[in-house]
């Protein structure tokens, strides 16, 4: 009987989980088709018209688009550092609004190319410099210039899009998909694709509780809400229950939907993050609600137990190294 | 025929384990071994440096500021070595912020121009100005300043107001009261500091001499004493060593944890890749003194001296054991040989980095938007450190290392660290 029990869990625990090919044609591509089609839409309306009521509706749906791959740290993406000029994120010194009140200041011409703004600092590109020119008031008066940089910046971000879009199309999702076979310099096994799909998702985990929660938190007596992400177009909150639904839906594909506990797990931190009604997360600042933040930033962390401990353990992989490694 | 059978035997006799076949112990203590030489060599030469500052303060020159200077220098040369082990020792990682914290505010300190700017969203006291305030509020509270010493450094101003920048101690408050600001952005020149900032009475320069000379002695007394705990954390009986021997398992896992984190998200990542991209002069390592082409470089040496288990001293002398590189070639001599490879080729990027900072192009320099030439010698490493990562990767799947945690590794923190 014991022997008999033994065996079942055995099996159990054997590697069940091979979805790899799942990820890349339920997941991995939808996502960066879809952000394509929205970066593409943004540099078309912003080159129509540049000011931020016409750019605001069409830049909000290339983050949510954004949202639903952004944890994918490997691959397209990361040739050229594209991941981290499309999300500059946190910028602990403020580097962008300096960057970008530079360029204004100086009227610098390097914007009136798209070589000269692939050249500009990483943090006057992407989506969250977009967010200071459209939403901040420092750079309400930025005039003609603004609206320029604007237009680089939108153009700038829909090349990278589409760009990525295409890599993984003409060739790295096929380069998945063949892990371990003959010739795949980039995956020699299987498993190796397999972890990289599963660091991605720990560490898309690791990000939402350390970068979206944490550092807004801060401490019961210094809680830091000019911390929190976005919050200038309002969209924090947004952000994490995008992020969560996108890692879920990552776990669901990877793992074949057979993993309750984390699904149960993630469940429940998408919900709990949807009922925050808390846009910009201002709460983290009054006792009352900074508890239901916190209950969220612990759902999070149990979601991400259940990871290492259900699919990890299944998968027979550890977490790679990530690039939020360090300090 | 005879011939034949006999060359069929020599060949199985190749490819067989050796007999006297490298144990995990073994190598658990050339690490160690590596980790308290390196420790003792940091201390001792912290311990110089202090000298150097005796005598700066005792009497202000030219001279002894220049000698202070490279005292500090040569300090870095076997600290940066040690940063191998930081992020697979918990001992090692809770202690590091006090030593080598990074990137920081300065103005908490000492004066800064006024292109510095002013307190800033993320930090209220990024002006501060220890050196020119003997009193000042601090998260709602009075501080009396009035005696500088290291424990106002340790227990008040380091991560005021819990911000990260507010870096009052180690390596990098040091080089700044040595070298001051860098003022030349992305062009040649580091901080230039007169050494009449220390000078006192009517001579004293940029005003509350006395002041800036108490910061200067009780933030070097201060990293002597923290690097010195930290040797003898490494040494017999210590903590570190103890804890890393502990487990075989999880002290293997520590050290190629240390060896990937540092490779690619610290150093890869934050430290090089950001720097580039941002044609941010402030985001160089040692910014004030443009000493960042060294640190980069032994950060990369100690990375492949943890894998080689080997390190040459500040003597010259060699500490070496049955090593990393060993274990894995018993388990999969092709990832042996291509990690061997791929830290040669990392730590000869960062020679080049180096060789052309010694020349003329100083890391900063390398930083600038148009300079093409530094962003390739900058990314060719990057490059490098990367490619390298994954064989670390590799290696910890050959020697079978999935299904253990590390002790004391937060896994939220540095989700690689365990493997569960």
């Amino acid at each position: 009987m014991k022997s008999a029990l033994s065996l079942i869990a055995a099996l159990a625990a054997s590697p069940a989980f091979a979805g790899v090919e799942e990820v890349v044609d339920a997941h991995i591509l939808p996502g960066y088709a879809a952000f394509e089609a929205s970066a593409a839409g943004l540099r078309k309306i912003a080159a129509a018209d540049c000011t931020p009521d016409a750019v605001r509706p069409a830049w909000n749906d290339t983050f949510d688009a954004w949202m639903a791959v952004s944890h994918l740290k490997f691959g397209p993406i990361e040739q050229d550092g594209a991941s981290v000029i499309v999300a500059f994120w946190p910028d602990e010194r403020s580097a962008t609004p300096k960057a970008l009140a530079r360029l204004i200041a100086d009227q610098d011409p390097i914007i009136d190319t798209a070589t000269g703004t692939a050249q500009i600092s990483v943090a006057a590109r992407g989506i969250y410099a977009l967010e200071y020119l459209l939403y901040d008031p420092q750079f309400d008066q930025a005039g003609d210039y603004g609206c320029a940089l604007t237009q680089a910046l939108t153009a700038d971000l829909a090349t990278i899009a589409a760009r990525v879009d295409q890599d993984w199309q003409d060739g790295y999702a096929e380069t998945m998909r063949t892990a371990g076979a003959a010739g795949n310099q980039t995956y020699l096994s299987d498993k190796e694709a397999t972890q990289a799909l599963f660091t991605a998702l720990l560490a898309g985990l690791d990000f939402d509780v350390e970068q979206r929660l944490t550092r807004p938190l801060g401490t019961f007596d210094r809680p830091r809400p000019n911390r929190a992400e976005a919050w200038r177009s309002g969209r924090s909150q947004r952000n994490i229950v995008l992020s969560l639904q996108a890692l879920a839906d990552l776990a669901w594909h990877l793992t074949d939907g057979t993993a309750p506990i984390t699904d149960a797990a993630m469940t429940r931190a998408i919900e709990l993050a949807e009922g925050l009604d808390d846009p910009i997360l201002a709460g983290v600042d009054d006792p009352s609600k900074r508890l239901k933040i916190e209950i969220v930033q612990q759902a999070v962390t149990t979601a991400y137990d259940a990871v290492l401990g259900e699919i990890g353990a299944s998968l027979g992989v550890s977490a790679g190294f990530n690039s939020a490694d360090g300090d | 025929m005879k011939s034949m059978l006999f060359a069929m035997t020599a060949t199985t006799a190749l490819t067989a384990l050796p007999a006297f076949a490298v144990e995990r112990a073994e190598v658990l203590d050339t690490y160690a071994n590596i980790a308290a030489a390196g420790y003792a060599d940091s201390l001792t030469t912290a311990q110089a440096l202090q000298t150097a500052v005796d005598v700066l303060l005792d009497q202000p020159s030219e001279a002894a500021l220049q000698a202070a200077r490279t005292a500090w220098i040569a300090a870095r040369v076997p600290y940066m070595q040690t940063e191998a082990y930081r992020f697979g020792n918990a001992i090692v990682d809770d202690w590091e912020g006090r030593v080598n914290a990074w990137p920081l505010d300065e103005g908490l300190i000492d004066y800064v121009e006024a292109t510095y700017g002013g307190a800033t969203d993320e930090n209220e006291f990024a002006v501060l100005n220890v050196v020119a305030n003997p009193s000042f509020t601090l998260s709602g509270e009075e501080v009396d300043a009035s005696a500088i010493t290291p424990a106002l450094l340790q227990d008040t101003l380091q991560e005021a107001d819990g911000v990260e920048a507010n870096v009052a101690t180690g390596y990098h408050a040091v080089e700044f009261l040595l070298w001051g600001q860098d003022l030349n952005g992305t062009d040649a020149g580091a901080g230039d500091r007169p050494w009449t900032d220390y000078t006192a009475g009517d001579d004293c320069t940029n005003g509350n001499c006395d002041r800036r000379g108490d910061y200067l002695r009780a933030v070097t007394d201060l990293l002597v004493t923290d690097l010195d705990e930290m040797a003898a954390a490494w040494a017999d009986g210590g903590a570190a060593r103890t804890a890393v021997l502990a487990d075989e398992t999880a002290g293997i896992s520590a050290m190629l944890t240390g060896m990937g984190s540092l490779s690619y998200g610290e150093l890869a990542g934050q430290r090089m890749k950001l720097g580039v991209m941002m044609n941010d002069p402030e985001e160089e390592h040692d910014c004030f003194s443009d000493n960042t082409h060294m640190s980069h470089y032994y950060d990369g040496l100690g990375v492949q001296n943890v894998y080689l288990g080997s390190y040459t001293r500040v003597d010259g002398s060699t500490v070496s054991g049955p090593s990393l590189s060993d274990l894995v070639a018993q388990a999969d001599p092709a990832i042996d040989a291509q990690l061997k490879t791929e830290l040669e080729a990392s730590v000869a990027a960062l020679a080049v980095i180096r060789d052309k900072a010694e020349a003329g192009m100083a890391y900063d320099q390398m930083l600038a938007r148009d300079n093409t030439e530094g962003e390739a010698l900058v990314m060719g490493a990057v490059d490098a450190l990367v490619i390298q990562t994954r064989s670390i990767e590799r290696a910890v799947a050959a020697l079978d290392l999935n299904g253990i945690a590390v002790e004391g590794s937060d896994s939220l923190d540095n989700p690689n660290a365990v493997f569960q």
